[in-house]
């Protein structure tokens, strides 16, 4: 190897841990969203339960998301459909408004849950899910959402990596806002 | 070609191996912030963080000589949404803190405007996440009229090893807002102007 080429070939390894490396580990607790809970409150819904957001064995995503060279996981159950219905949650309970013993319920399926970290100056993902309420068993709402979410990022693994990771709350805030600013949702709620 | 090369290798290892600001965030665990443990006080209250506020990202230091960024108001929004929950029958977010009318048609009593200031450091010369955070909420709380009712201030603080935080780099800082929150119960608890 001439002595260029070992100089090149030492510029790209250290170019490549600079893209690659990072974090790995649980995603960051979620944040409930004060706008998502004052537009519970002021709809007027009966206090429904949260069931399972489900998530199919083989969809991409579901239970990690690779960031690059590393890998996130949901901190809380299994999958990330378990972050969603959790996330759900806090929300309804934060606005006093969730009971475990209604018989009316949201559910959903998680479709599609993505983040692409690899871009050097702006990165994106994207989550899609199935909502279902139910009231004692009897289908009232039936919808997918579908978001998207793009910021800034970095070349460097060690930014861009956890910033990506920062970024997964703020898509699951804009899926429950989709979700609770939808007008046939907050019906479907309503006795 | 070689001075290049050398330009490049020595401008890769310094963006490595100094001065980056890492992201973080201080999102709290809403499940540590505490019920006062008395009966809530019959009151509606407001609380006003400013778009520009949320929107303000700060850097502190870590370890290793690098630095730590994030977004102190928009990640404890929740968490003081919640503390407040835990101490007032009634909490609304406002968006206008001078909108007097607003405030007297919405029922609110009180206004509560947080200030957030945070410190973060670290010993290590090789790690970069903070093992000690800080979190000062400064709180004012004006009448419906807007005359101070009172203001305090509590201090939380969150520490994290190595070997804690090696799967969570912004532990000690959720630590420490989880402290600073639950301080935060109890002294607007304990604050007989609120009940008056």
């Amino acid at each position: 190897m001439t002595k260029i080429s070992r100089a090149a070939w030492l510029i790209a390894m250290l170019a490549a841990s600079l893209f690659a490396t990072g974090c790995a580990g649980p995603a960051p607790n979620y944040a409930p969203s004060i706008d998502n809970v004052e537009a519970l409150k002021k709809s007027g819904i009966t206090a429904p339960n949260v069931g399972a957001v489900t998530v199919s064995a083989d969809l991409p995503g579901g239970k990690s998301l690779s960031l690059r060279a590393n890998t996130m996981v949901s901190p809380v159950g299994a999958t990330f459909g378990d972050y969603i219905a959790t996330a759900l949650r806090q929300e309804l309970e934060l606005a006093k408004l969730l009971n475990s013993q209604s018989g009316l319920e949201i559910s959903g399926a998680l479709l599609r849950n993505n983040i692409d970290a690899g871009g050097i100056s702006t990165n994106e993902g994207q989550i899609e899910a199935r909502f279902v309420v139910k009231r004692d068993g009897q289908v009232r709402f039936d919808k997918v959402k579908r978001i998207e979410h793009k910021w800034e990022s970095s070349f460097a693994g060690a930014v861009a990596i956890p910033l990506a990771a920062n970024n997964y709350p703020v898509m699951v805030q804009k899926l429950i806002g989709s979700l609770v600013t939808d007008p046939e949702f907050i019906q479907s709620l309503r006795n | 070609m070689k001075p290049l090369l050398k330009l490049l290798f020595i401008c890769l290892t310094c963006i490595t191996l100094f001065g980056c600001a890492h992201p973080i965030t201080m999102n709290p665990d809403l499940a540590s912030v505490p019920a006062k443990g008395s009966p809530l006080i019959d009151k509606q209250v407001g609380f006003h963080i400013s778009d520009a506020s949320k929107a303000l990202e700060v850097t502190t230091p870590g370890g290793g000589g690098d630095k730590v960024r994030y977004f102190p108001y928009r990640d404890m929004e929740p968490g003081i949404y919640k503390a407040l929950t835990e101490v007032f029958r009634g909490v609304s977010k406002v968006k206008d803190p001078k909108d007097l009318e607003s405030l007297r048609t919405s029922g609110i009593s009180l206004l509560i405007v947080p200030e957030i200031t945070t410190t973060s450091a670290s010993p290590s010369p090789f790690t970069w996440p903070p093992t000690q955070f800080t979190v000062t909420l400064a709180c004012s709380v004006t009448d419906a009229l807007g005359k101070p009712v009172r203001s305090f201030s509590v201090t939380g603080s969150g520490k994290a090893e190595f070997d804690e935080f090696k799967s969570n780099f912004s532990l000690a800082a959720v630590r420490a807002a989880n402290d600073a929150l639950s301080k935060l119960v109890t002294a607007l608890g304990e604050a007989p102007e609120l009940r008056k």
